[in-house]
């Protein structure tokens, strides 16, 4: 799916959350966002799902994406910093929850869902209702659900800080690599600069609202390394931290 | 819409416990996670309560054998019941736990509007069945069921439309008008209307009129009962109000649908604590982590800079006098926002211990027991019956467990009961002279001497303070999982505990049927120093480590 994001803005009262966001991802890549705290991310990703109503325009494949545009809403998955789910749900309610109203609840899915509560070592805890489930344990199940329903665009807020376990990290980045593979794209905001280095093909860096760095991330390791050892994204930060806008 | 997919569950399931039945370890740690469903029906005790309440009430205005008592019962029902299911419905429609679930999810607005519509109208069902149990009731007492049938039904279904009609006009055009806390003046009034005396339940009677229940009630107290019959024409507005159901349904529907549209507020109204302009920044730099799986109620330490006792109120005050730096420290972060509300609910429990008292010499004709709710709302108002609130014993949910929110930080068990009994203890003396005044009236009431009385509330407010060691300790119980934690500690505190209590319980029979003074010198010192003991052992208990500051969500 190619997006194109065109001056998207939000306020939150006097605050500006988004100021003029502009850049295009396309079809079959992982986008690394990062930025401080504060900057913009978490807001970003949630005008990308609907939840939030910006200013300015979203286009997936050159079409205009609003809250009721329903067949877009169904090749967007969006899994917020913190799993959202109904705690007297199981797992597998859960999951079975999200594949029908994604309208994938074919018999031809059962496989994939149980690959992947293998993966997430979810099967002992099918039958677990979600409020019983530690954070990682809730996270993982969210993610399977997202994932069984293959949805075009996947966004994942903040999710290397939901508490999975290595095993849980390692999968989500097999699964992530591969749903690339099969031309899906994935965005995600993180603030651990190593993942962002080596999982995604493409950098956005938000300070303020606004776009710092927008580019493929060969195009930055072909930066030599710094003289201090650190990674070339640290010395990125550095530079725009003592750079403003 | 349905939210499962049962034949894809079914499937995966099934394959999923083949593959466990294979592996010894993983077919344990299945069998000891998963729930049986009838563990996951949440509401059934909560529905049955209701019911039972409702029967009840019902019970005593048949056996009253007042026919406008019964019927000003339901029509007092009617009325809260209408505009607290409205309320709740637009609250859950906008800011629901549902509505922050399935925002992130497709799900068209519409659909999802029917969908909690759906459930509204299908809560509704409940209403209608009580009014016809209701009704059906008054024409077993004061009718003939199998004749009076017809207008049974007409008037069960009048009266859940014509009060969903207005409830949903009011949501429609003036939302803000409407609470869920409108139903309590109904239902209090509900309990007041069993005792009243002939006149003021005619004149209650007369004033349902102004509600729409009040009108299907007229009419079917016409139509089957020994009242007026020319007032089952009452029966016509509350016709036309359910004829106009649907053109309000349709307004309202097209105003949530209007609010539906702009999302923003929906994922944030559950999950980021509303706040005024100067926290926007704050609720920009970090995304709410309260996003849990149920919205928590966690105490937020807003300044750095310590309250100014000194301008709170009296009671505050005399506290401030007695805590020392550090316990001012440790009760500001117990207190949260509740620290300088004492003297506030002082007051009103005041007001509250006049008016009772007025109503206690003032009405000969009302039940005897009537007198004690004021008596007990004032103490719960200013008294610390149950040791007051203390929201730092709450605290987030986090991995299935509530943490309190004193737990994480460096303040011990001896400091907050240091801090809670030198609180607890001046607002139980404040609250003596409320309790002793109305003790007196009480007595005086029930022909009591003025003496008599005064010992008693004496006796009560001695009591109070005696309990609160144990009642201090119960607190911090309630943020464990000390009666989850099986083991020789744990049940060898309950056999004490249990020991304590028995022991507590006779020494304040003891106080009340032997009034010596020197019965009631003894029996307050057993009671205090059984507390003692009991506050001593489970600091033994907790300190010890032999219990966890973990316990499970009340949604469990």
């Amino acid at each position: 799916m190619r997006i194109s994001v065109e001056s998207l803005s939000k306020r939150y009262g006097r605050v500006s959350a988004l100021d003029g966001v502009t850049f295009t991802i396309e079809p079959g890549q992982i986008l690394a966002v990062l930025g401080v705290n504060g900057a913009g991310k978490t807001t970003l990703l949630r005008c990308f799902s609907g939840i939030v109503a910006g200013s300015g325009s979203i286009l997936y494949d050159g079409e205009r994406f609003t809250r009721g545009s329903m067949s877009l809403r169904r090749k967007i998955a969006f899994l917020p910093d913190f799993p959202i789910a109904f705690p007297h749900h199981t797992v597998l309610r859960h999951i079975g929850m999200v594949l029908r109203l994604y309208e994938a609840d074919d018999s031809a899915v059962e496989p994939r869902v149980l690959e992947l509560l293998r993966g997430f070592d979810l099967l002992p805890l099918i039958d677990t209702p979600m409020s019983k489930l530690s954070r990682g344990q809730a996270y993982k199940a969210a993610l399977a659900a997202l994932l069984a329903v293959d949805a075009e665009l996947l966004l994942l807020d903040e999710p290397f800080a939901s508490g999975m376990d290595p095993n849980g990290i390692t999968f989500l980045k097999r699964e992530t690599r591969a749903a690339v593979a099969r031309g899906n794209t994935v965005v995600y905001s993180t603030q651990i600069l190593d993942i962002a280095e080596t999982l995604s093909d493409r950098l956005l860096i938000i300070e303020h609202g606004q776009v710092r760095y927008y580019a493929p991330l060969a195009e930055l390791q072909g930066a030599a390394s710094g003289h201090d050892g650190s990674s070339v994204l640290e010395q990125l930060f550095q530079q725009l931290r003592s750079t403003p806008k | 819409m349905k939210l499962s997919a049962p034949a894809v569950e079914r499937g995966v399931r099934a394959q999923a416990r083949r593959e466990l039945r294979e592996s010894r370890l993983l077919w344990k740690e299945y069998r000891q996670h998963r729930t049986r469903w009838w563990r996951r029906n949440r509401n059934f005790r909560a529905a049955l309560g209701s019911v039972y309440i409702l029967a009840i009430l019902f019970l005593v205005a048949v056996r009253s054998g007042r026919a406008l008592a019964l019927l000003c019962v339901v029509a007092l029902y009617a009325s809260g019941t209408a505009l607290f299911r409205c309320a709740n419905y637009y609250a859950r429609v906008l800011r629901g736990y549902d509505r922050a679930v399935l925002v992130a999810l497709p799900v068209p607005d519409d659909e999802y509007l029917r969908h909690e519509s759906r459930r509204f109208f299908r809560s509704c069902v409940g209403a209608f069945a009580v009014f016809v149990l209701a009704y059906g009731a008054y024409a077993i007492v004061h009718g003939n069921l199998w004749h009076d049938l017809g207008a049974i039904l007409v008037a069960a279904v009048l009266q859940t439309f014509s009060g969903l009609c207005i409830g949903m006009a009011v949501l429609a055009y003036r939302p803000e008008w409407i609470r869920t806390s409108a139903i309590f003046p109904f239902y209090g009034l509900m309990i007041v209307c069993l005792y009243l005396p002939e006149d003021g339940l005619r004149f209650l009677w007369s004033a349902t009129l102004i509600t729409p229940a009040g009108w299907v009630a007229h009419g079917f107290g016409a139509m089957v009962g020994s009242a007026d019959s020319s007032e089952r024409f009452w029966f016509l507005p509350a016709f036309i109000l359910s004829a106009v159901l649907p053109l309000v349904l349709r307004k309202l529907r097209s105003r949530l649908a209007s609010e539906l549209a702009s999302p923003d507020s929906a994922f944030d109204a559950v999950f980021v604590p509303a706040s005024g302009d100067d926290h926007e920044q704050t609720q920009m730099a970090e995304p709410s982590r309260t996003g849990q799986l149920w919205p928590a109620d966690i105490p937020l330490i807003r300044e750095l800079k310590g309250a100014d006792w000194t301008r709170l109120g009296w009671i505050e005050r005399i506290v401030a006098g007695l805590l020392t730096d550090r316990q001012k420290v440790v009760a500001e972060f117990m207190l949260v926002d509740d620290l300088g509300t004492w003297s506030k609910k002082w007051r009103t429990a005041a007001i509250v211990t006049a008016m009772g008292v007025a109503l206690t010499l003032a009405t000969p004709s009302l039940p005897s027991w009537l007198f004690f709710l004021p008596m007990v709302f004032a103490g719960f108002m200013s008294a610390p019956i149950l040791g007051g609130s203390w929201p730092g014993f709450k605290g987030p949910t986090a991995s299935g467990f509530v943490l309190p929110a004193y737990a994480s930080f460096p303040i011990g068990y001896g400091e907050i009961s240091r801090v809670m009994l030198k609180t607890n203890v001046i607002r139980a003396l404040t609250w003596a002279p409320l309790a002793i005044i109305y003790a007196v009236a009480l007595a005086r009431r029930l022909g009591y001497s003025f003496g008599y009385g005064s010992a008693i509330g004496c006796d009560v407010v001695l009591i109070l303070m005696a309990l609160q060691p144990v009642i201090v300790a119960g607190h911090f119980s309630s943020g464990s999982n000390d009666t989850r934690q099986i083991n020789w500690q744990t049940i060898l505190f309950f056999g004490f505990a249990l020991v304590l209590l028995i022991t507590m319980l006779v020494a304040t029979f003891m106080m009340f049927i032997v009034p010596t003074l020197l019965v009631q010198a003894i029996a307050i010192a057993v009671v205090f120093t059984m507390s003692l003991a009991g506050w001593a052992a489970y600091k033994l208990l907790l300190e010890r480590g032999r219990i966890d500051l973990l316990s499970r969500p009340s949604a469990q």
